[in-house]
């Protein structure tokens, strides 16, 4: 492994209040140190990669930005793209979030701050250690696009669609004609005509939806209706029904679709300010993301747009790749006990009857985790999240100063919990959150699903005085499940933390949203307040 | 060697029959804990029972293990730490309190604390103390394992162990837990003696009965659930599981209803039955506070 460390000064955001030069003087041992002004600034970008080239690594971590800005950006994905093709598997990226989670939140502790930028790139470089290539499903994406919803949104979407060559299905639970009364008598009278005589496009009413599988780019859609089952292959899906017309049947199809809710159970795209129809699928978008009576026909053409545009830039590349988040499964460990079937909420684990051993279809598995957790003989990793990864990280915590008396392992879902962090310290820069106490350590964990008790245990083992899950609502969980597993597995840790000796107080859990950085900043507060009240830590 | 134990382990020893005998008149049996001998002396190898309770076992493994050139953790003490690994839950004035001083049958208790060896804080198993060449769990280990064990030490090769979960052995029929379909595989959770009729070939699980096989590693050949009982995961967990307990919490809260299991079962004795010295569980002496 050749590893290059690059630090960012996030233009003085982060400078200002860690020592860089001395964070950077502490890695004497990896190949490539070298900090830079900004991540985003063209010349620098191409500097990196130049740099990654020529000294040949094949692993990298990002100390700087969220990884937010890769993950939840066209660009930044793009970006990550560039990286792959320059010999760098995307699971060997590591991130240490140094701007949003420790310069903003604890921007009035600098020596703190010090403390943990560092530990945060040790469990980086940790992590680039512990993890295993990931491969990627390729598949030459589908020129057809599945619509659901005969809405305005949707007649428009297809109406692109169809003129940019691609074939569609539109689909709707109720009976024909198209619901929205202005589409006859209004405007876009024409555009139903021309989408219902099209013949690449092919509209089904009375339908219902019974199973979605696969990936960006290659998707089965199976449906239901009076003339019996069928299904239609597609390369993407376009959601075009309102929460407020159709809120029992976007309920019905959320957790096949990877669309993710808020409180009120509407649609929250993957990153509301700059991708505000993307769910966290490529393919998959919905439109508008709040789509009303009240909604001008004009916005809705506009998230139309938006959503045919999003999934066009995919579907014209030559290829797709699906990472294949989960390790493959131990034939050595596994007895073929179904646990793991029991437990996916997808589908995408199954026994196979005649090898007795479990398998896992990687076109329906999701990445969340808790197959992983739940095998009873530990014969599958997330390669994405590497439960050796997480042990690593716990330890490099744990062995932190105590920086303000006590010391809280924060784990913090992807869905939720660490975007409300990131929140939480953009709210702080801005003035509008308290920071969050430097006691407060978070570590990102795929999903509620993904916590190991096992993570929990060490955590009390090494001398955390408290550990916290941060994570989504209920009934919000991007993996909507997964939250609710994890309050399963919890109720019965604790008996054992008490039988133990361990007060079960110290374990706690914190539903937030990303909406809510402020609030968490100061449930965080709070949580520290008490842990210092328990462990008889005076204020400081 | 037998230390923390029931002698069980010995039993199953003698219960291997030909394959003792066979031993016999190949090697040299120069300690047993039936035997004069007091001194450990050299061996090729030395089969050890019991988990590390009490500074003697502590003592007598060192001994073991510079004495002899091979040394096999035998059973679910010395393997895991075993039953009587169940008083980590406690502090030790706690554990000794009880056992002398508050039994009902105590009378005028005294707490030992001459001429007997000490009782160390914690219960550790073979493993945590020494470096062993192989290790045979089981409560006991079954007696064709233990032959294929000492036949294989004759021949110089110890063999290579199973390392699946005990559903791999396990010959009763699963249909619900292999239907991708998410949710519970039964309504409710009872002990085997609240079942009307225990179905003979059906998944204990999928009864509502807690078993241990798949957090149970495999090389019992399923002797329990062929006997119309569920597992009780006397061999410990599987070697890439780091511990049994958690992995019971982990795997059955998606598969039982977990409010049911906490009203019926104690968790932790049915986790960590048979291994809690192993557990990730800070042992006693690690932990600042008491037991409420």
């Amino acid at each position: 492994m050749k590893t290059g460390l690059f630090i960012s000064r996030a233009r003085g955001a982060i400078g200002e209040v860690i020592d860089l030069d001395q964070l950077a003087a502490g890695y004497p041992g990896v190949d490539v140190v070298k900090t830079y002004e900004d991540f985003f600034d063209a010349r620098e970008q191409e500097d990196l990669v130049r740099t990654i080239t020529q000294e040949e690594l094949d692993s990298v971590v990002l100390a700087g930005n969220s990884p937010k800005y890769y993950e939840d950006s066209l660009s930044g994905s793009l970006f990550l793209k560039e990286l792959h093709d320059v010999g760098v598997n995307p699971n060997r990226i590591a991130y240490a979030n140094l701007l949003e989670q420790i310069a903003y939140l604890n921007k009035d502790d600098p020596r703190a701050a010090q403390i943990k930028a560092k530990a945060y790139v040790d469990i980086a470089i940790a992590r680039l250690r512990a993890a295993a290539d990931v491969s990627e499903l390729e598949t030459a994406p589908r020129q057809a696009v599945l619509v659901i919803g005969a809405t305005v949104a949707g007649i428009v979407a297809a109406q692109r669609l169809l003129q940019l060559g691609f074939g569609v299905h539109l689909l709707d639970r109720q009976s024909p004609p198209p619901r929205d009364f202005t589409l006859y008598t209004g405007e876009l009278a024409p555009t139903v005509a021309w989408v219902e005589r099209h013949p690449g496009a092919s509209l089904v009413f009375n339908s219902e939806i019974t199973d979605i599988d696969g990936m960006d780019g290659d998707y089965a859609v199976s449906y239901r209706t009076d003339e019996g089952d069928s299904k239609v292959f597609v390369g993407g899906i376009i959601v075009a029904i309102s929460h407020e017309h159709d809120a029992d049947w976007m309920a019905e199809i959320r957790p096949v679709l990877q669309i993710d809710v808020d409180a009120d159970g509407r649609y929250r795209s993957k990153n509301p300010a700059t991708l505000p129809v993307q769910t966290s699928a490529a393919c998959i978008a919905v439109v508008p993301p709040h789509i009303d009576d009240s909604q001008m026909v004009r916005d809705k053409i506009a998230g139309a747009d938006s959503a045919v545009l999003q999934i066009v830039t995919t579907l014209l590349s030559r290829e797709v790749r699906q990472q294949v988040a989960i390790s493959a499964v131990d034939d050595t460990a596994c007895g073929g006990c179904g646990t793991c079937v029991k437990t996916c909420y997808f589908k995408a684990c199954t026994v196979d009857l005649g090898r007795h051993r479990s398998v896992v279809d990687a076109r329906r598995c999701r990445g969340c985790g808790k197959c992983v957790v739940a095998c009873p003989t530990g014969a599958k990793d997330l390669l994405i999240d590497p439960t050796a990864a997480a042990l690593d990280a716990i330890h490099i915590l744990a062995d932190t100063p105590p920086l303000d008396g006590v010391r809280i392992l924060a784990f913090s879902c992807s869905g939720c919990g660490y975007p409300s962090l990131d929140a939480a310290g953009v709210l702080t820069k801005d003035g509008q959150a308290p920071g969050v106490p430097a006691s407060v350590l978070p570590l990102k964990i795929r999903c509620g699903g993904r916590l190991d008790s096992q993570f929990v245990l060490e955590a009390f083992k090494r001398g955390f005085d408290a550990v916290t899950v941060i994570r989504c609502h209920e009934g919000q969980c991007h993996n909507v499940i997964g939250n609710l597993d994890m309050d399963r597995r919890l109720n019965l840790l604790r008996e054992v933390l008490r039988a133990q000796g361990i007060d079960s107080d110290r374990l706690r859990l914190i539903d937030t949203s990303t909406i809510e950085g402020a609030g968490l900043a100061q449930d965080l507060h709070q949580l520290v307040r008490q842990v210092k009240e328990m462990r008889g830590v005076t204020h400081g | 060697m037998w230390l923390q134990g029931c002698s069980g382990c010995h039993i199953s020893l003698l219960d291997t029959g030909d394959a003792i005998a066979e031993v016999a008149n190949a090697a040299n049996v120069v300690y047993t804990p039936i035997s004069d001998e007091r001194k450990v002396p050299k061996a090729d190898i030395v089969l050890v029972e019991g988990a590390v309770a009490n500074e003697e076992n502590e003592e007598l493994l060192t001994l073991v293990r510079k004495n002899a050139d091979t040394v096999v953790a035998l059973g679910t003490c010395a393997c895991h730490g075993g039953i009587g690994g169940l008083r980590n839950l406690h502090r030790l004035d706690q554990v000794m309190t009880r056992a002398f001083l508050e039994t009902p049958s105590t009378a005028d208790g005294v707490v030992p604390d001459e001429g007997v060896p000490q009782l160390n804080d914690s219960v550790r198993s073979v493993r945590e103390v020494i470096d062993v060449d192989f290790a045979l769990p089981g409560c006991p280990p079954p007696a064709d394992s233990i032959a294929r064990l000492l036949a294989g030490a004759l021949e110089g090769s110890l063999p290579e162990l199973p390392t699946h979960n005990l559903c791999e052995e396990c010959s009763r029929l699963r249909q619900d837990m292999l239907l991708p379909q998410r949710g519970f595989i039964c309504d409710e959770v009872r002990a085997v003696f609240e079942l009307d009729e225990v179905d003979p070939e059906l998944c204990f699980l999928e009864q509502g009965v807690l078993c241990m096989g798949p957090t149970t590693q495999e090389g019992c050949g399923a002797k329990c659930p062929t006997g119309n009982m569920p597992c009780r995961g006397c061999m410990g967990p599987t070697p890439k599981a780091r511990e049994q307990g958690c992995k019971l919490i982990d795997s059955i809260a998606s598969i039982l209803p977990a409010g049911a299991i906490m009203y019926l079962e104690d968790v932790v004795g049915t986790g960590y039955r048979f291994s809690l010295p192993v557990s990730i569980c800070p042992k006693p002496t690690e932990k600042k506070e008491g037991k409420r």
